[in-house]
């Protein structure tokens, strides 16, 4: 056992001295780097800032092409992050000429994920990659099409937008969200494409879309493509559906959200009842009246909120609840009474 | 004699396995931090940072006797960046002045939300809301201690997801953005963790950390040495074995209906945050529901570590309790495939690895001791062994402080690296061996059925010593 102690310790012994070397020599090159270049980024960072005040990129060219590209890149993101309008165009001219863009968007043709990420990131934050980026909507790792969608929202054109808008049915979560985050940032641009996706998709895949439809006002255009989806057989659907159509179209749904009122799912429920509450339906206060007797407490207290919002029909409603038979609607009412009381 | 050599046998077997496991996490992590890297590099944080559609998060701030710290650390949980934030702070029936520092420094006034009371908690004295930062809810109750406090906060709280932190910890402005990553990639999340720093000598002001450094005073350098090999290799590591089964009390992440569902923490134990997790896990596995929990490396929160050994002491001896309570508990998931996972990797080597690694260190200890009273001892070999045993764990540092190096680079500049550097060739010379005493105490003590929890001298937060506050 002795004889083998000695070849392990030699092993942990080389292994430890290339830690500690690895260690010691990365700290010093990342100060030698970053004093070694300290001078030619300052120099970059000062013509580029006077390129920006005058509107020409060519003034800040060279300064760039003389920084490592790593560094470069660096500056050139702080500033597109601090800028908007034409100065944002100048920082991408300046990339441009410099021959970042290019570098970049060679990229994003890499075999690994992480590196096209870097290089979609990099094009969001800058510009550029027009006629690459929209395809990597479809690219094979979620990551990448999530990204892809952030940049849609700063440079996409209509096409790219309707690409991103189809998104919302994608399998993976984080591209979900990217779509659905960059639609509802689009607003009216994505109005369109998103009632195309709503007609078109069945089932729990139409809940984003029903989401983003919630966060745009856009009834013209979207409350005939949502409406049916009111009456779909998953529960979370109609929930969306309804939640949807009160949002974008508030009373004019009247119906639609009145009937939801007696659905067999309390999500479905709940979300009436907060629609009744936020676009003023006060004749429905007595049948939110009853839900306050509802056997799910999400449900009494939507309805509870609800009457609240509907001002003097509703008050009435849940004064005269404090007496209901029924406790937990009574509980409720004095619950939502109390609440407006104090705050 | 051949009782003698079984046992070293065990011993020098069970030193065997532990290592090649920590080395495998190490390697597990080095590769999760890679994926980490690039996803953190350039992230659109700031999409994110002002997105309708973020889930809405409640950080719930549990307090007890932290008058000297509470109104910092509010405020630093204010200036979070995150766009649909809740902060909930539970003053749990404090003694001295927590509860009128928060109502002076923010202008509270009494509100009567409708909540669901899902979780029975000691009584509700009051709720506030602040007039002039309308997220903040203020929860007066009577003492019932940290778990009951939590379960009250998640009562209150409105968010889908719960963030649970101590009241005394600092929290990264954008530790929120980088937590809620997890939950928006995968619906099967159920609790994220992130990476704790000591805050000893460090440079706060207005509940951030402007200058981060490693600390000053040895027992607290050491404590930071450790924190970064436990989060760095040790908790990274495990996204690829599955899931952990820590996530710091200090800062996690949860689903909230699933915490609710379950009846929100135990009080029944001084591991709860543990606990909590292996329970959430085990949900997920019997009902389909969500189960993983995902560890984020980057560094997102400072807390403040005991800087006297009898403090220190008392906090390893709790969570050594803690771990033995959480792994009795939920012993019917070891071995159990059903428990994917949590039951066939992390109960086996959580029970194995971590909590008998003090019994079977002892046990090293007293062979060495008994052989050289009877049968004297091969020096060559013990000699050999023991360099051998301090190589390695010198090695898992340098190694994890090369992976700092190359990634977060926790402590700022390299001056701070090189000093915890120091530090980590004093740590396995008589340090590491504390600890081994304190956590075999904390399973003695479980064993014979202790509960408590012990005081934590706290001296607040101030600029560092000879520092200056610009």
């Amino acid at each position: 056992m002795t004889d083998l102690l000695v070849p392990v310790l030699l092993v942990e012994a080389g292994l430890l001295l290339a830690c500690l070397v690895a260690l010691v020599a990365h700290m010093a090159w990342a100060a030698a780097r970053a004093r070694r270049v300290a001078a030619r980024l300052a120099a970059a960072e000062h013509a580029a800032v006077r390129a920006l005040a005058v509107g020409n990129p060519d003034l800040a060219v060279a300064e760039v092409s003389a920084v490592p590209a790593r560094e470069a890149l660096a500056l050139l993101v702080r500033l597109a992050d601090a800028v908007t309008g034409q100065a944002s165009a100048t920082v991408t001219a300046i990339a441009r000429r410099s021959g970042l863009l290019a570098r970049v968007e060679r990229r994003l043709r890499s075999v690994s994920r992480w590196r096209r990420l870097r290089a979609v990131r990099l094009l969001t934050r800058l510009g550029g990659g027009e006629d690459t980026v929209p395809g990597l909507l479809e690219d094979r790792a979620p990551q990448v099409r999530a990204q892809a969608a952030s940049w849609v929202v700063r440079h996409g054109d209509d096409a790219a937008v309707a690409a991103l808008v189809a998104r919302l049915v994608d399998a993976d979560r984080l591209a979900r969200f990217a779509a659905a985050d960059g639609a509802v940032r689009l607003g009216s641009r994505a109005a369109p494409a998103l009632a195309t996706v709503i007609a078109r998709t069945e089932g729990p895949a139409v809940v984003p879309a029903l989401t983003v439809a919630a966060a745009l006002n856009e009834a013209p255009l979207l409350a005939g493509a949502v409406r049916p989806h009111a009456g779909a057989r998953d529960p979370e659907v109609r929930a969306a559906a309804v939640r949807a159509l009160a949002r974008m179209a508030g009373a004019a749904e009247e119906e639609v959200v009145a009937a939801a009122l007696d659905d067999e799912d309390p999500r479905v429920r709940a979300e009436a009842a907060e629609a009744c509450g936020r676009t003023g339906l006060w004749q429905i206060a007595p049948r939110l009246g009853a839900l306050l007797r509802d056997p799910s407490w999400d449900v009494r207290r939507a309805a509870g909120l609800a009457l609240r919002g509907l001002g003097g029909p509703g008050s009435l409603v849940l004064r005269r609840s404090l007496d209901d038979e029924d406790r937990f609607a009574a509980d409720m009412a004095r619950l939502v009474l109390d609440e407006e009381r104090v705050g | 004699m051949s009782v003698l050599r079984v046992l070293e046998a065990v011993v020098l077997g069970y030193f065997l396995v532990v290592n090649g496991f920590l080395l495998l996490l190490l390697v597990l992590s080095a590769l999760d931090l890679r994926r980490h890297r690039a996803l953190g590099w350039l992230a659109e944080i700031d999409d994110l940072r002002s997105s309708p559609l973020a889930p809405r998060i409640s950080v719930l701030a549990p307090a007890y006797g932290e008058e000297s710290t509470i109104v910092e650390s509010t405020r630093s949980l204010l200036a979070l960046a995150y766009p649909q934030l809740e902060i909930v702070v539970v003053n749990d029936g404090s003694q001295d002045r927590t509860m009128e520092v928060l109502r002076d420094a923010f202008a509270l006034e009494p509100v009567l939300p409708i909540y669901r009371r899902r979780i029975g908690t000691a009584p509700v004295r009051g709720i506030y809301r602040s007039r002039d930062t309308p997220n903040l809810v203020v929860v007066d109750k009577d003492n019932g201690g940290k778990a009951d406090a939590l379960n009250c906060g998640l009562c209150v709280a409105s968010g889908e997801l719960a963030c649970a932190i101590d009241a005394d910890t600092i929290i990264e402005p954008d530790a929120l953005l980088r937590m809620v990553r997890p939950f928006l990639e995968s619906d099967d999340v159920v609790a994220a963790g992130g990476t704790i720093r000591p805050v000893n000598g460090a440079q706060v002001r207005a509940g951030r950390v402007v200058v981060p450094r490693a600390p000053r005073r040895p027992v607290a350098a050491l404590q930071a040495v450790e924190y970064l090999r436990a989060f760095l290799p040790g908790r990274v590591g495990w996204n690829r074995l599955g899931g952990n089964l820590i996530i710091s009390g200090a800062f996690g992440l949860f689903r909230r209906e699933p915490t609710l569902a379950i009846g929100g923490y135990e009080e029944e134990t001084v591991g709860e945050d543990m606990e909590l997790v292996a329970r959430l896990r085990r949900h997920g596995h019997e009902t389909g529901g969500p189960r993983r929990v995902q560890f984020v490396p980057d560094p997102l929160a400072w807390t403040e570590v005991p800087e006297d050994l009898r403090t220190l002491g008392r906090q390893r001896d709790r969570w050594h309790r803690g771990l033995a309570d959480v792994l009795w508990r939920h012993r019917g998931t070891l071995l159990r495939p059903r428990y994917g996972s949590l039951g066939l990797v992390a109960t086996p080597v959580f029970l194995l690895i971590e909590l008998l690694a003090p019994v079977v260190e002892a046990l090293g200890l007293a062979l060495l001791v008994v052989e050289l009273v009877l049968v004297g001892i091969n020096w060559d070999f013990a000699v050999l062994f023991l360099l051998v045993a301090y190589g390695l764990g010198l090695l898992m540092t340098v190694a994890t402080l090369v992976l700092d190096e190359w990634t977060y680079r926790s402590f700022g500049s390299a001056r701070e690296r090189l000093r915890l550097l120091a530090w980590t060739l004093v740590e396995p010379l008589g340090f590491r061996q504390l600890t081994v005493v304190w956590r075999l105490r904390g399973l003695m003590r479980w064993l014979r059925g202790s509960r408590a929890w012990g005081e934590m001298r706290r001296s607040g937060f101030a600029p560092a010593e000879g520092g200056v506050d610009r």
